[in-house]
C-alpha cells in the first residue's frame, strides 16, 4: 500500500489555499489604499 | 463592473448557495440520514424492501472466502447478534479486514444473501502504533470493536 | 481608559496592525513544530499505515471551520443586538477564513476517505453536514455583499448565520446520532484514543490554525475598516 499520493494532495492543497488566501488578502488590502490615494488626490485637485 | 451588475451576481451566487445547503438538508433528512442499517435492523424489517440500500457491521472473523475468479467474495457482516451472508464481485478497500468494520450497498435477495454493488471499510476512531496495538491484543482488548461503539440500531 | 476604547474602528486599526503580525509568527512557529512531530516523530498508524498523517490537517481544519462559524455567528449576534459597526466587521473578517478551513476538511477528508474508506465521497450525516456548513459560508459572504449599503448587508448576514449555528451541533454529534461511515470522535472531551505523539502533533496544528486564523481575521478587518471608513479623517490622515 502506498499512499504518498494522497498525503501529498491533502497537504499540497492546504498549502495552497492557505498561500492563496494570503496573497488576496494583501491584494485587497493594496487595493483599498490605492482607493483611499486616488480619492485624496480628486480632493486635493478641487 | 457596474456595482449594481456586482450586486446582482452576489444576490444571484448568495441564492444558489442558500438553496443548495437547503436541498442537502432536505436530501438528507429523506433519505441519507441513516447510512447503513444493521443485520439486527435487517433481521427485524426495518430496512427498506425491494431497493437497494446499505447494510454495516463487523466482516465475522473466518468468514471471508475468494472464489476462484479472485474478484468475487463471500464473506458474512455480522453486529454479533446476527448476521448477512454477502457476496460482492469487486475491488475491496484496502482496509477491508476480517474482524473489521464494513458497509455495504446492495440488495437483500429472496435466499437472504445480499448482493453487494460497493464495499466501503468503516475503521475506528483509534490511532495509535502497530507495537501498541498488539500490546493491546495481547491483552485481550483488540480495538476493533470501537468501530461500531455509539451507534444507533445495535441493540 | 473607556471600555469601548478598542471598539472604535480607529483604535482598533492600530491594535490589529500591531497584533496580525505575530500571530502570523506564532502560527508558522507553532505550524513546523506540529508538522515535524506529526510527520517525523509519530509513529505509523497500526491499521492505516502513513495515509492517517492526513489527520493532522483534516481534523484542526474540521475543529476550526465549526469554531470560526460559532465565533462568527457571536458576533453577527453581536452586531445586531447592539448595533456595534466593529463586531460586524469581524464577523465579515472571520467568514472567508471559515470557508478556506470549511474545504479543506472536506477535500482532505477525501484524499484519506479513498484509500481508507474505499469511496471520495459519501453522502453521509457527518459529511453532508460538512458540506453544509460550507455553503453557509458562501452565503454569508454573497449576502453580506449583496447590498449597496453594507450595514444592510451586515444584518441581512448576521441574521444568516445565527439561523446556520443549528448546524454547529448536528456536524459534531451526527456520527453519534445517526449512521455514519465516518468513524467517531478520537479526542472528546471524556478523553483521547490516540496515541500521545499523535495527539501532540494534531494540538500543535490546531494551535497552529488557531493563531492563523486570528491573524487573518485581525488582517482582513483592517482592510474593511479601511474600505467602510475611507472618507473619515483619521483614514485620510494615514
Amino acid at each position: 500500500m502506498n499512499h504518498d499520493f494522497y498525503i501529498w494532495m491533502s497537504y499540497g492543497m492546504t498549502a495552497l489555499v492557505i498561500a492563496a488566501e494570503i496573497a488576496w488578502l494583501r491584494l485587497h488590502r493594496a487595493q483599498a489604499l490605492r482607493r483611499i490615494e486616488e480619492e485624496r488626490d480628486l480632493e486635493a485637485q478641487d | 463592473m457596474k456595482p449594481r451588475t456586482r450586486r446582482a451576481i452576489w444576490i444571484v451566487s448568495g441564492l444558489a448557495a442558500l438553496g443548495i445547503a437547503s436541498a442537502l438538508v432536505l436530501n438528507a433528512f429523506q433519505s441519507n440520514l441513516v447510512f447503513f442499517f444493521t443485520p439486527s435492523q435487517v433481521a427485524a424489517h426495518e430496512a427498506p424492501s425491494g431497493r437497494a440500500f446499505r447494510i454495516g457491521g463487523l466482516v465475522e472473523a473466518g468468514s471471508v472466502v475468494h472464489e476462484k475468479d479472485a474478484l468475487t467474495v463471500h464473506f458474512r457482516v455480522t453486529d454479533t447478534a446476527q448476521t448477512i451472508p454477502v457476496v460482492f464481485t469487486g475491488h475491496l478497500p484496502d482496509l477491508f479486514r476480517e474482524g473489521k468494520g464494513v458497509v455495504a450497498q446492495g440488495r437483500l435477495m429472496g435466499d437472504g444473501t445480499f448482493h453487494a454493488s460497493d464495499v466501503l471499510a468503516k475503521h475506528d476512531e483509534n490511532y495509535m502504533p502497530p507495537e501498541a496495538a498488539e500490546a493491546l491484543r495481547k491483552a485481550g482488548h483488540p480495538i476493533d470493536k470501537a468501530a461500531f461503539a455509539g451507534q444507533k440500531g445495535k441493540s | 481608559m473607556n471600555f469601548f476604547y478598542f471598539a472604535s474602528p480607529s483604535t482598533f486599526y492600530r491594535l490589529a496592525g500591531i497584533l496580525a503580525p505575530w500571530c502570523f509568527a506564532v502560527a508558522a512557529i507553532l505550524g513546523a513544530a506540529g508538522l515535524y512531530v506529526g510527520l517525523v516523530q509519530a509513529p505509523t498508524d497500526a491499521q492505516q499505515g502513513e495515509v492517517y498523517r492526513v489527520i493532522f490537517i483534516h481534523v484542526p481544519a474540521a475543529w476550526m471551520s465549526m469554531f470560526l462559524y460559532f465565533v462568527m455567528a457571536c458576533y453577527g449576534a453581536m452586531s445586531l443586538t447592539f448595533n456595534t459597526r466593529l463586531a460586524a466587521m469581524m464577523a465579515r473578517a472571520l467568514a472567508p477564513t471559515g470557508a478556506m478551513f470549511t474545504f479543506v476538511a472536506l477535500w482532505t477528508g477525501a484524499f484519506w476517505g479513498r484509500p481508507t474508506w474505499g469511496a471520495y465521497w459519501v453522502w453521509d450525516a457527518r459529511l453532508t453536514s460538512e458540506l453544509v456548513l460550507l455553503f453557509l459560508y458562501f452565503g454569508f459572504i454573497a449576502l453580506g455583499n449583496a447590498f449597496e449599503d453594507p450595514r444592510r448587508g451586515d444584518r441581512a448576514a448576521a441574521l444568516l448565520a445565527l439561523i446556520g449555528v443549528v448546524n454547529l451541533p448536528i456536524i459534531y454529534f451526527s456520527v453519534l446520532w445517526w449512521n455514519t461511515l465516518h468513524q467517531g470522535s478520537s479526542v472528546s472531551f471524556k478523553g483521547t484514543s490516540m496515541h500521545v505523539s499523535m495527539l501532540t502533533g494534531m494540538l500543535l496544528m490546531a494551535f497552529a490554525f488557531w493563531s492563523y486564523s486570528i491573524g487573518t481575521a485581525l488582517a482582513r478587518v483592517r482592510t474593511i475598516i479601511l474600505e467602510r471608513e475611507r472618507r473619515t479623517r483619521w483614514v485620510r490622515a494615514l
